[in-house]
């Protein structure tokens, strides 16, 4: 009998399905985060008789008998989904509107690549992220900025102490990427380039199929709690139908070993 | 001999094949995609010359088939603007790995590194008259997915995604991985495809159906297997009874 492991991988499935639901709810506050979403595919079918074999004389089966074996998680899809812009007032906070990743040189001399805006300054002026790592292009606030204005196009000007015209100090730029679900989230807001990803085009913001900045305000993440929790309850008794099958395949045994 | 346990017997194998396609439409619940599938018996019928008329014939239960129920799953929204929902009948055709053509109805939508459409699992997704659809890499990330299918860019369409429609659901065949094989589609017509984009079906398998299924398999299982007790004490007895020496 097939559906004892036919229902484990329900029950299997369904594990994964929680895991992704509780990773989502646990960042429900973390800047920039992308909710995901785990995908179910069907396993393969059993050809018990084959469609189109013969039944006897001319007569052909029409649909043949195919068990399917149950399911399997076909892969765990990041949904690239705006999140909400949240005001903070910080001058170093920039939130991405639309698509773009801020370059980031990590300590072994890489790029990872985040949506997470929410910069600070290093003792020696650079513009870096929470953990400390540069910004790619470089920026460097001189020392007796009064104020530090980013454009939507990622123009970054400073006005500094007698001197009224405010001095440009650089570009901020962005890289887009052809598939960005094929990004390898890396923890800590940020991702990897993949094979799967493509190669990134950097450029401004603004310009084509590149997103715009927004200073003062970062990106929250786009887990929307309400549809999290219907997905909990969903999986929750997709589970409790599953152990339900187990359960009733066993007794279907059990009876059988009760033949006398 | 007696055969009232063979007949059993027949009904038991087909209940227990009934359970496991139960059993996959369960695990399949939340399939993208998925259709449930139906096992179909049929009746088999032995003559046989008994003394008496009534009991000449015997009919057998023999497995038949398993059709899929092709009427629509519940659509989820998705908030990915390239997802798509086939409204009625019909399937996505797609490019398998051994260069086929496969099908499904599982309409998660994502633009590969080459910029063409593909489906969740990578398969290149075949838009009409068998031409992948290749998204410009400034366009990526600005495209939407018409009612007709119409993939429209920034500067106008890149391409539609066609549907594809069978005159008999029988010819499809399941395969796994969300994919069904086939031979014989059409390709609809632009003003006969009716997409819903930003969202995929749901499987449509109802929870309902197969509990009750279930729960009736499994008392009938029962019930033959107390039948076939019972028909084992009687022959015990006859055994008891015709074998004594009076």
């Amino acid at each position: 009998m097939r559906t004892l492991s036919i229902a484990a991988t329900g029950m299997l499935a369904q594990q994964t399905n929680v895991d992704v639901i509780s990773n989502n709810i646990a960042n429900m506050n973390t800047t920039a985060f992308k909710k995901q979403r785990a995908e179910f595919q069907d396993l393969l079918y059993q050809q018990v008789s084959r469609p189109g074999s013969s039944t006897g004389g001319d007569t052909k089966v029409p649909a043949g008998i195919q068990i399917g074996s149950g399911v399997k998680t076909g892969g765990v899809y990041r949904i690239n989904q705006q999140g909400s812009l949240q005001q903070t007032d910080n001058p170093y906070d920039i939130a991405v509107q639309g698509k773009g990743y801020f370059q980031v040189t990590m300590p072994d001399g890489t790029t990872s690549y985040t949506r997470d805006g929410s910069f600070q300054i290093s003792d020696q002026g650079e513009l870096v992220t929470q953990d400390g790592y540069p910004v790619q292009p470089g920026i460097t606030i001189p020392q007796g900025a009064l104020d530090v204005s980013i454009s939507k196009t990622g123009l970054v000007e400073v006005t500094v102490a007698g001197n009224t015209q405010p001095q440009q100090l650089g570009q901020l730029q962005l890289a887009t990427f052809m598939n960005e679900n094929g990004l390898e989230a890396k923890g800590g807001n940020l991702f990897l380039e993949t094979a799967a990803s493509g190669q990134p085009t950097v450029g401004s913001p603004g310009d084509t199929g590149i997103g715009t900045l927004t200073q003062g305000f970062v990106e929250g993440s786009n887990v929307n709690p309400v549809s999290e929790i219907t997905s909990l309850i969903t999986a929750q008794r997709a589970y409790e139908m599953n152990s339900r099958v187990l359960k009733t395949a066993d007794e279907m045994l059990a009876t059988t070993s009760q033949l006398r | 001999m007696d055969i009232s346990s063979y007949v059993l017997l027949s009904q038991e194998q087909a209940l227990k094949r009934r359970m496991d396609v139960v059993a996959n439409n369960i695990a399949n619940m939340n399939t993208v995609g998925f259709k449930r599938e139906q096992p179909v018996f049929r009746e088999y019928v032995e003559q046989t010359d008994g003394a008496v008329k009534a009991a000449e014939k015997t009919s057998f239960v023999l497995d038949y088939g398993a059709v899929h129920d092709a009427s629509n799953g519940a659509f989820q929204p998705t908030g990915n603007p390239l997802d798509v929902m086939i409204d009625g009948p019909g399937y996505l055709a797609v490019q398998a790995g051994d260069g086929t053509t496969a099908y499904t109805r599982a309409g998660y939508v994502k633009v590969l590194e080459s910029g063409e459409l593909a489906t969740s699992g990578g398969q290149v997704i075949l838009g009409e008259g068998g031409k992948p659809i290749k998204i410009p890499p400034e366009e990526a990330g600005k495209v939407n997915v018409n009612p007709d299918g119409t993939v429209m860019g920034e500067n106008g369409p890149l391409g539609r995604i066609a549907v594809t429609v069978f005159d008999s659901e029988a010819v499809v065949d399941p395969r796994g991985n969300d994919m069904f094989t086939a031979t014989g589609g059409r390709e609809l017509p632009a003003a006969q495809t009716k997409l819903v984009s930003g969202g995929v079906e749901g499987s449509n398998v109802n929870a309902i159906v197969e509990t009750t299924d279930m729960m009736q398999i499994l008392r009938a299982y029962q019930t033959s297997q107390s039948l076939s007790n019972s028909m084992s004490d009687l022959r015990k007895s006859a055994i008891d009874k015709l074998g004594r020496v009076s």
